[in-house]
């Protein structure tokens, strides 16, 4: 029969936190019956310290190389899967007004190399019935997803409910100070880009300025991501290894900030460029916000 | 028996213990794209914090005693 083996770990932090609590009310009591104020000072102060200690521990972690293992296989057999179904196009992802749903943003990758966006309707039909023999392409859930909804539960409200400007502010703080998964984060947009968003709150004189610049913009328009980071270096290096992508879904991260700006800007969005540094600490990705369906 | 220390001693280790922690917080902090330190510093921040407001309250009691006594 297997026995079940525990191992009760304690940490050197945990462990010095404990020994500091321990001298320091030994210290404390000695000094009482000493009447020695030195003792009670050293006492006091090491009491502090190891209440410290024990409160601010190292936070949950999981290795590196642990999560780059679970991870890695997903994104080469999604694409190594489309290609043999014969998908060839350029994905691009759809916002949730394409399917009625307040949440879900799906990527769309069409059968031929040269097909366009889908329209709502489009969208709509093929969720009803994805027959893969007529259908001009398929719609899948995107690999950063599940990295979207945890950026939206750490911002306490979804995307959809934002607009890009909000989304370029808060995006630094969710990767680097609540996540802390890159060191850098900087998405640079035209203003225009960000105007056109929902809510913009802008004079008048602002806005007039705004549309009229829109006005002359072509139909999409580009939004720069840059990405630096230590911890995410591996999963970044594995895509960048196996560069067979020409369907532009991309990497988990950059699927996870394109599901972001679908979300944010209510429309449909692809992944224009995805660019890995060797060493796989900068990403650089450019993203273009589709303004019309393209097929309309 | 009692315990050799005023509330001035107490107020001394508060304020040496707060400019520390409020020091090494805002060293470590992720805001500055420190994000391999495996520590968290959201409580490590919440610790100096306290402390800090800790000094503060012994620091006021001093004042508004000083300000009471004749």
């Amino acid at each position: 029969m297997p026995t079940l083996r525990i191992r009760i770990k304690f940490s050197f932090a945990r462990i010095t936190g404990i020994l500091i609590l321990m001298v320091g009310i030994t210290a404390l009591i000695s000094s009482t019956v000493t009447n020695s104020t030195t003792s009670a000072m050293i006492g006091l102060g090491l009491m502090f310290w190891g209440i410290i200690l024990l409160y601010v521990q190292t936070e949950e972690y999981v290795k590196a190389r642990a999560l780059d293992t679970i991870i890695l296989s997903a994104p080469p057999a999604l694409e190594q899967t489309l290609k043999g179904l014969g998908y060839k196009g350029k994905a691009s992802y759809l916002p949730p007004r394409y399917f009625n749903e307040s949440e879900i943003v799906k990527v769309f990758v069409p059968k031929r190399r040269a097909a366009t966006l889908l329209t709502p309707e489009q969208a709509q039909k093929l969720v009803q019935k994805p027959r893969r023999q007529t259908a001009p392409g398929i719609l899948l859930t995107p690999p950063g997803s599940e990295l979207t909804k945890l950026f939206e539960t750490i911002l306490g409200r979804s995307f959809a409910g934002t607009d890009l400007a909000q989304l370029q502010e808060k995006m630094p703080e969710i990767l680097v100070e609540e996540l802390e998964i890159v060191s850098g984060f900087e998405m640079t947009a035209e203003a225009s880009v960000l105007a056109d968003s929902k809510k913009y709150s802008a004079t008048k004189a602002q806005a007039d300025t705004i549309a009229v610049h829109i006005k002359v913009k072509r139909n999409s328009r580009p939004i720069h991501v840059k990405v630096i980071t230590s911890t995410y270096r591996n999963i970044n290096e594995e895509p960048a290894r196996l560069r067979t992508s020409s369907l532009n879904i991309g990497s988990i991260l950059t699927s996870a900030i394109a599901c972001a700006i679908t979300k944010a800007s209510g429309k449909p969005t692809t992944i224009e460029k995805e660019e890995i540094s060797i060493d796989g600490r900068t990403l650089e990705a450019k993203f273009r916000i589709h303004k019309k369906e393209l097929n309309q | 028996m009692s315990l050799p220390l005023t509330l001035w001693d107490v107020s001394s280790v508060l304020a040496v213990t707060a400019v520390i922690l409020l020091v090494a917080s805002e060293l470590v902090s992720s805001h500055y794209g420190r994000t391999s330190l495996p520590i968290n510093k959201k409580r490590l921040r919440n610790a100096a914090l306290v402390i800090s407001i800790l000094f503060l309250i012994v620091v006021t009691e001093r004042i508004i005693n000083i300000i009471i006594s004749p």
